[in-house]
């Protein structure tokens, strides 16, 4: 689909415009959040209720989930499943409070509910993630009743294209109007988007839409009206199929604004046009694709009487309706009488923007070549009108022209009689010459292409806000390192305790047993010592093995390694040491515990 | 490792540019002897092997207008200007070029002049060095825990009035990109996307126009004087492509 199709209305873009600001403002909340002190401690709270709380089958509520906590929540919660009521999410907004210098978000998500059965019915509570915490929404209920007797179906807004009743041609620019209805039950707002999802046509959407009175199938109608511009490129027939987005206000029993409005996105009844190629008789001299109606303004000369050689201004004016933007100027066969040079166009957009008619200026450079009374020449100019399925003919007639002998000549020539001729020329004005070969090839690149729109250009510019994103975590980092000093005790004494296991495990490899004593000792006052907040070497074995106390196999191999360190330390009874290798699966489970712990 | 990995880099890239100069001195060898088909098969080819130039496009486009083809030898010195948008032999040869074949020079926006005045590339480093010096000026020295100089936000500010200066050269580079260059004179600008499309005028080789939509093999571009229709691909090509 081409962009053309897809353009936006003005409201769309409004509507886009304003998604943006939300985008934009939502983004600096999330950085003023950043700076402001984070209300990590605030328990997230969450509230949920129907609006209205009593409906009839058939006809949608809003439901709503409030949840209200430190950081913003984005994705909407998914409420359980209640028999005989579909819940469909729509859209949510989020605003931002400080409270007590912290900043609090309140996330609001919106859901369309819908009942098939009457009673009581109950959104039971459920439980949601919000900002890394979960959090309950409590339970909602909504009393739906049975429709009165007589009482009509529920009605969304519909849109139809309206287009004229007759056979279409290729290339013309057919005025249609894209018709948003009024329902009953719903009244649309404005309109997002429109596209184009089948039909060999261009498809122009314009800037504005209307609320009016119209008539729709023999029936007054009322909603809103957008202009649109339809132009067939292919003969045949083709079924025209659009989508629109509609922003709709649901309204209540009474007929009165229920204060529940929503996006919606609904199918355009298909319009079938039937489209015929221009007719190959009758053409006229001077076709050069205007479709339309069009009438030509009375030429205009920028004098009536000149001297030969002189410009000569024409300028016509092209009003009307249909493709006129895209007319091109017809363009003067030179004459033995006249000189013509390129014309010049420009169009002008009527007063009303949404009708695509206008008026199109042809200027014209004229210059004669020989004195007298004559005329411009005549200018074949002829254009399609569709509805009446003929071309009709404006050629532009000659307008009189009063030429008299050029006075620059003549005095040209009496000066020629009177003074000798130059010993040289005058210089002239220089023509434009082709220069010569560049010599050296310069710098080479792979593309003469701007590297805009190239993947490793979009990728380095992501470098600098990832280096500010990398930055800004380890600044984080260190004040929380600095805030809790704890975290680098517990990984210094981790790494001490992995060290000392490490030369523990060489020890009981080499069978040598003092070593492994020292090192296990060593483990284990390392693993034990941020669970008493003080330097491995002043813990005490019995400090270690109240660490200890939970856990009857880590104690029982912890005493027996700190027993033998210090037989060892004390007596020369190293010969009633067990093997380290025995030892080392216990001193490893002690060593684990205690890491486990801190 | 490392070190061979880096040298055979070097060394392809080495050859890459090597490969071009000496395809470029014979296309200019057989301009010179008058062989204008081979000089602009030569030049040509750089194009295909991936090695361009403003040089060699200059060369290419005086080589293409040597046999004749006024479109290919515009749209080579558009692209040549493009690279490089002080050399005045190839403004030269575009006024000739537009002089002989009687068609005007593109209208542009003053925002698309404005981004004239310096190469593609020199607007989009400035814009991004502006851009990013300055957030890093503004935010860095926070998070870096500095003391907050005056002389950072005074180059901040200047960083981001530079990046100000370079938005609407950036924008008109983007409306830029629409331009392109019809190929072959004749060309036939149609009213409806189709074979069978009535034809409203003919374009000569060599006018620029700005491409507005898009269907399948046409595109929908306007030309100077408000001329717009239908012309087929084959026929039109964008400067930047």
């Amino acid at each position: 689909m081409s962009d053309d199709e897809l353009r936006m209305t003005n409201f769309a873009r409004i509507f886009g415009l304003a998604r943006r600001m939300v985008h934009l403002c939502f983004l600096l909340l999330l950085v003023a959040s950043c700076f402001a002190q984070q209300g990590g401690d605030v328990a997230p709270a969450a509230s949920a209720a129907f609006d209205p709380q009593s409906t009839r089958i058939g006809r949608p509520v809003e439901y709503r989930v409030t949840i209200t906590e430190a950081f913003p929540t984005r994705t909407p919660p998914v409420p359980p499943a209640v028999a005989g009521l579909t819940l469909q999410y729509m859209n949510m907004s989020a605003s931002m409070q400080f409270m007590n210098g912290r900043a609090l978000q309140t996330t609001t998500f919106r859901y369309t509910a819908t009942a098939t059965r009457e009673g009581e019915l109950t959104v039971p509570g459920f439980e949601t993630a919000a900002g890394g915490q979960r959090v309950r929404v409590p339970g909602a209920t909504l009393t739906v009743v049975a429709p009165q007797p007589g009482e009509a179906a529920y009605q969304p807004v519909r849109a139809v294209i309206d287009l004229p009743k007759r056979d279409f041609f290729l290339g013309e620019t057919i005025l249609a109007r894209l018709l948003v209805i009024d329902t009953p039950d719903e009244t649309p707002q404005f309109v997002a988007n429109v596209s184009k999802t089948s039909g060999t046509v261009v498809f122009r959407t314009e800037l504005r839409t209307r609320r009016e009175q119209f008539v729709w199938e023999g029936k007054p109608a009322s909603g809103l009206v957008m202009p649109l511009q339809i132009t067939p490129i292919v003969e045949g027939e083709t079924e025209l199929n659009s989508e629109v987005s509609v922003h709709a206000q649901k309204l209540d029993p009474a007929g009165r604004r229920s204060g529940f409005a929503g996006q919606q996105l609904i199918m355009t009844q298909p319009a079938t046009l039937r489209v015929l190629a221009l007719p190959r008789v009758g053409r006229l001299p001077g076709f050069n694709g205007g479709i339309g109606r069009f009438t030509l303004g009375k030429p205009v000369l920028s004098a009536t009487e000149i001297e030969a050689g002189e410009p000569l201004t024409l300028t016509l004016t092209l009003r009307g309706e249909g493709n006129i933007e895209g007319v091109p100027a017809p363009e003067f066969t030179e004459t033995t009488e006249w000189q013509a040079y390129k014309p010049t166009s420009d169009f002008q957009r009527g007063e009303d923007p949404t009708q695509p008619g206008g008026t199109k200026i042809f200027t014209y450079t004229l210059v004669a070549r020989r004195e007298g009374k004559m005329g411009t020449p005549q200018l074949p100019m002829s254009y399609f009108d569709p509805a009446k399925r003929e071309f009709v003919d404006i050629t532009v007639p000659p307008v009189p022209v009063v030429v008299k002998a050029s006075t620059a000549a003549s005095v040209a020539v009496a000066a020629q009689k009177e003074t000798p001729p130059p010993a040289e020329e005058a210089p002239r004005e220089r023509e434009p010459v082709m220069t010569g070969l560049e010599e050296k090839p310069g710098r080479w690149l792979t593309s003469a292409s701007p590297a805009l729109w190239k993947p490793w250009f979009l990728a380095l510019q992501a470098a600098p806000p990832a280096l500010l994103l990398l930055l800004w975590a380890w600044r984080k980092r260190q004040e929380y390192v600095a805030a809790h000093p704890e975290f680098i005790i517990r990984r210094r004494a981790r790494k001490a305790a992995r060290k000392a296991l490490a030369q523990a495990r060489a020890a009981a490899r080499r069978g040598n047993a003092p070593e492994f004593l020292r090192a296990g000792v060593g483990a284990l006052c390392e693993a034990a010592a941020p669970l008493d907040s003080t330097c491995a070497g002043s813990l005490t074995r019995g400090e270690v093995l109240h660490a200890l106390r939970d856990d009857e196999r880590a104690t029982i191999a912890a005493r027996a390694i700190f027993d033998h360190a210090e037989a060892t330390k004390y007596t020369a009874a190293a010969a009633e040491i067990p093997k380290p290798a025995t030892l080392l699966p216990d001193l490893e489970h002690a060593v684990e515990k205690l890491s486990d712990k801190s | 490792m490392r070190t061979i990995f880096a040298l055979l880099i070097l060394m392809v890239v080495r050859l890459h540019a090597e490969t071009g100069d000496a395809r470029f001195t014979k296309g200019t060898a057989a301009y010179a002897s008058g062989d204008f088909a081979e000089a602009v098969d030569q030049f040509r080819r750089l194009g295909e092997e991936g090695n361009v130039s403003a040089a060699a496009l200059h060369n290419l486009g005086n080589a293409e207008w040597k046999v004749s083809r006024p479109g290919y030898a515009v749209l080579a010195w558009e692209r040549a200007r493009a690279l490089d948008p002080f050399n005045v032999n190839t403004a030269a040869n575009l006024r000739f070029a537009r002089s002989k074949a009687h068609i005007e020079a593109p209208t542009q926006s003053w925002h698309e002049l404005y981004s004239t005045w310096l190469p593609t590339t020199a607007w989009l480093v400035a814009a991004s060095l502006a851009l990013w010096g300055g957030v890093i000026l503004l935010t860095g020295p926070r998070l870096l825990g500095w003391r907050r100089a005056d002389w950072h936000q005074g180059v901040a500010a200047l960083l981001l009035a530079i990046f100000l200066l370079t938005l609407p050269a950036l924008l008109g580079i983007s409306r830029r990109a629409q331009l392109g260059v019809v190929l072959e004179d004749e060309t036939p600008l149609r009213l409806t996307p189709t074979r069978e499309a009535e034809t409203l005028v003919k374009l000569t080789g060599g006018e620029v126009a700005r491409v507005e939509n898009e269907r399948g093999d046409y595109l929908y571009v306007r030309a100077d004087g408000d001329r717009a229709g239908w012309v087929l691909r084959k026929d039109f090509t964008r400067i930047w492509n």
